[in-house]
């Protein structure tokens, strides 16, 4: 259950992760096109800080989920 | 900008860090307040609401974020499909990590996770386009 959990979870970022560089060949010049490659570099280092956060929070499911399992348990 | 020198680390906070803190601040208030609502009183369910969406917001974000960059100068309308979309794949992600965690029937987990992720995209839509 944690493994299908798991990728139900990273599979379903990616859907919609993924279409963006496809997007941005049919849309207008991108900013990092242009002479100032910043907004990328941030992109990325705004992607790496979501990533952190959102593992922080995994980490906090993984408690809860012990916990209920402990309880489910002990009620059993 | 005249007199004045250009942070980049400034400007990153200002313009990303601290809107997204606002936006993971205020999806945590909504969908917790609509939790407790709806009788999810244990401080374990209350934990793994937050938790769900801690994991899901931060990337809920960036695609907002994404998009805007990619295009500058999107209509309301086309932005709000987008989101809804995002939202329904949000709310399917949740469901299922709430039903693992939880160890709840799938009825009231899928439950929870649509009117949580409802009310939180609707406060989202009021403060982007109020």
């Amino acid at each position: 259950m944690l493994s299908k959990g798991t990728t139900l979870s990273v599979s379903a970022m990616m859907l919609v992760l993924l279409p963006a560089p496809a997007l941005a060949n049919a849309g207008p010049p991108l900013p990092w096109r242009e002479p100032l490659p910043l907004q990328a570099s941030l992109i990325g280092l705004l992607f790496v800080l979501s990533a952190g956060v959102s593992l922080s929070g995994w980490w906090l499911l993984r408690r809860v989920e012990r916990t209920a399992r402990q309880q489910r348990e002990e009620g059993a | 900008m005249h007199g004045q020198t250009f942070d980049p680390l400034l400007w990153f906070l200002a313009v990303y860090i601290g809107p997204a803190a606002a936006a993971l601040g205020l999806t945590l208030l909504v969908e917790l307040s609509v939790a407790l609502a709806m009788g999810w009183r244990t401080w374990n369910d209350l934990t793994g609401v937050a938790a769900v969406s801690v994991i899901t917001n931060p990337f809920f974000v960036l695609c907002v974020y994404v998009l805007l960059l990619i295009f500058r100068d999107l209509s309301p309308l086309p932005l709000v499909l987008f989101l809804a979309a995002l939202e329904i794949v949000i709310v399917l992600v949740e469901w299922r990590l709430l039903r693992w965690a939880l160890k709840k029937d799938s009825r009231r987990t899928v439950l929870l996770s649509a009117v949580m992720n409802a009310a939180s995209f609707a406060a989202g839509l009021v403060v982007h386009f109020k």
